[in-house]
């Protein structure tokens, strides 16, 4: 089994350094976006088995949460230097003008992935989808509680490593994600 | 056309449009609504993303969300149960002809940066549903800023010169032949879900290309975005499959691993991840095979 998961982590490591060139980016542009590259690979590698398509193998999660670790926070952050957007960079202005909330998704993420290592163990959970509960039966009313969860965007802001760590693995994979999408919707530009 | 046609009617024809009558009676409805099926109606339709200004950190419906066009900004309305700033003092027949016709209790035209034009095939219950889900939320005594275009645009009587021109119905009626689940992926995608308000080219005054752009994709979304070609062959080229579609509709993950952006990552944050599995799966598998034209 461990053997598998080098080869997991070794493949994904591949994969990202022969990105080289992407679009033509050089230097720190081109290092971010095989940062971001390589956890778009290794969150598509995962899908699969977060869905519960494939048998659930703790060590793949810790290898995909380190993944993760190493490509937010503060090593993410150092990859967006002031104003550093210019084509092919699809970066939009908004993260320098907005620093306090571009960083702290990109600090969101690395605790996310934090609690996905801690949790790795615990399973992956049930695999109906995380977000359901809001429609659940229990729905007395449009503004129920859940809703206004929600309404604070992703939600998690005040959410403790140890309350996220005790949740199931599938929960806070969807939610990690949910924080990439997040930081793509205000903060990247299409194509 | 649209343009000149609107233009000539800020210059001179907007006295006597103001009387051209465009409102549809509505029959009394006097069906009770179920709250869940309501919020989940809203939710599906963005009627949610579109009326919180969640950037602003305003309270759950009140408005006050500014949408950017081309002839200036265009702020969502407060649909709480506040008398005076929101719909508290309403009929549901109001609402009912705000929601599926776009016009105001007076008759007004709204823009149609409201999306009202994909909501013209919802039913009786359904409207009874969303009003019963409306009732419960709570009262927020603010006002939205004032929608405040440039002329002619801000003749709202110019609209119904735009209305005749552009405002096409949802192509939502259930095709004969094709399963329920394809059915039901085509009413929610051709209505409620409105994917076509952003993925489909607009003309210069705003109407959308429902002949020659149908899905093809829209590079001057308000705001500066824009949106990729969703049809059933453009999604095949990027290497959708139905199950990847209704995958990304509920976690905004995509088959390279990429994570939506831009106005898709809230479709699907504040939209169709509260869907049910069966409804995503009826979208995408409507999506991947829109072969009915
Ligand atoms: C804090 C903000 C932020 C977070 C969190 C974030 N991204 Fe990104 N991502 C960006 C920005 C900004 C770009 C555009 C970079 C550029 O073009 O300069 C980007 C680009 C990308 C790209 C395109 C790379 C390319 O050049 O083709 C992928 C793939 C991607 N991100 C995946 C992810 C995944 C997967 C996650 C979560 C596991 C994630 N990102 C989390 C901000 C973020
Ligand atoms: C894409 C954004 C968007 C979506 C989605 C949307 N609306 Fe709106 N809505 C608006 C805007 C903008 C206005 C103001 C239009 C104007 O001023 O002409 C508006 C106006 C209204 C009004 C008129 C309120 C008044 O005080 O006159 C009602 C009622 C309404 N919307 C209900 C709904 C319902 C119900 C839904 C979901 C089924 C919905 N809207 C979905 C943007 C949206
Ligand atoms: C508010 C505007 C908006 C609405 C409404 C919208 N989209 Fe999108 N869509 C976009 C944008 C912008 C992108 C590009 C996202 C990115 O760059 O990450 C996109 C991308 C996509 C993609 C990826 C296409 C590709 O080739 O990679 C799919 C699939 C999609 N949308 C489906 C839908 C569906 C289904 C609906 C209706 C439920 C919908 N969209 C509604 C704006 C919208």
């Amino acid at each position: 089994m461990k053997f598998k998961t080098l080869t997991f982590a070794a493949t994904i490591a591949v994969l990202a350094t022969t990105a080289v060139a992407h679009k033509g980016a050089k230097g720190m542009l081109l290092e971010r976006m095989n940062g971001m590259l390589a956890m778009g690979k290794a969150t598509k590698a995962i899908a699969p088995m977060m869905r519960g398509l494939e048998d659930y193998d703790a060590d793949r999660t810790s290898d995909y949460a380190a993944i993760l670790q190493t490509h937010s926070g503060d090593p993410m952050l150092a990859l967006f230097p002031d104003g550093m957007n210019a084509a092919p960079s699809v970066a939009k202005d908004a993260i320098w003008t907005n620093w306090k909330e571009f960083s702290a998704l990109a600090v969101q993420l690395e605790t996310y992935a934090t609690a996905l290592d801690l949790a790795a163990q615990n399973g992956l959970g049930n695999a109906a989808p995380a977000n359901s509960s809001m429609m659940g039966g229990d729905m007395t009313g449009m503004m129920g509680a859940d809703m206004i969860g929600m309404m604070g965007g992703t939600g998690v802001d005040e959410k403790t490593l140890e309350t996220l760590a005790g949740l199931s693995v599938n929960t806070l994979f969807v939610q990690s994600v949910q924080v990439c999408s997040a930081c793509h919707t205000k903060f990247r530009a299409e194509e | 056309m649209g343009v000149v046609a609107l233009t000539v009617a800020g210059a001179g024809g907007i006295t006597g449009l103001r009387l051209y009558p465009v409102a549809k009676p509505v029959d009394p409805i006097t069906l009770t609504g179920n709250v869940g099926a309501g919020a989940y109606l809203a939710r599906a339709s963005g009627c949610i993303a579109c009326h919180t200004n969640v950037e602003g950190g305003g309270p759950p419906l009140a408005g006050g969300t500014g949408f950017e066009t081309p002839f200036g900004t265009v702020f969502a309305a407060n649909l709480t149960t506040d008398p005076e700033f929101g719909i508290g003092d309403w009929a549901i027949e109001d609402f009912a002809k705000a929601v599926r016709q776009g016009l105001s209790p007076e008759d007004v035209p709204y823009y149609p940066v409201f999306t009202y034009a994909f909501y013209q095939d919802f039913s009786d219950q359904q409207i009874a549903d969303l009003w019963a889900a409306f009732q419960t939320v709570a009262p927020v005594n603010e006002p939205v800023p004032v929608t405040d275009l440039a002329f002619p645009f801000s003749e709202r009587d110019g609209l119904k010169v735009w209305r005749a021109a552009f405002l096409h119905a949802p192509r939502t009626t259930p095709v004969s032949g094709q399963s329920d689940s394809w059915n039901r992926g085509r009413e929610l995608v051709e209505g409620a879900t409105h994917c076509a308000a952003c993925h489909t080219e607009r003309n210069i005054a705003g109407g959308r290309k429902v002949d020659t752009g149908r899905m093809q994709g829209n590079d001057v979304l308000p705001g500066g975005s824009k949106a990729p070609a969703i049809t059933s062959a453009a999604l095949v080229s990027s290497g959708w499959d139905v199950d990847s579609l209704s995958y990304a509709l509920e976690t905004g993950i995509t088959p390279t691993g990429d994570a939506f952006g831009g106005g898709m990552g809230e479709v699907v944050q504040m939209g169709t991840r509260f869907l049910t599995q069966e409804d995503r799966l009826a979208m995408a598998t409507y999506l991947m095979d829109q072969s009915d034209e």
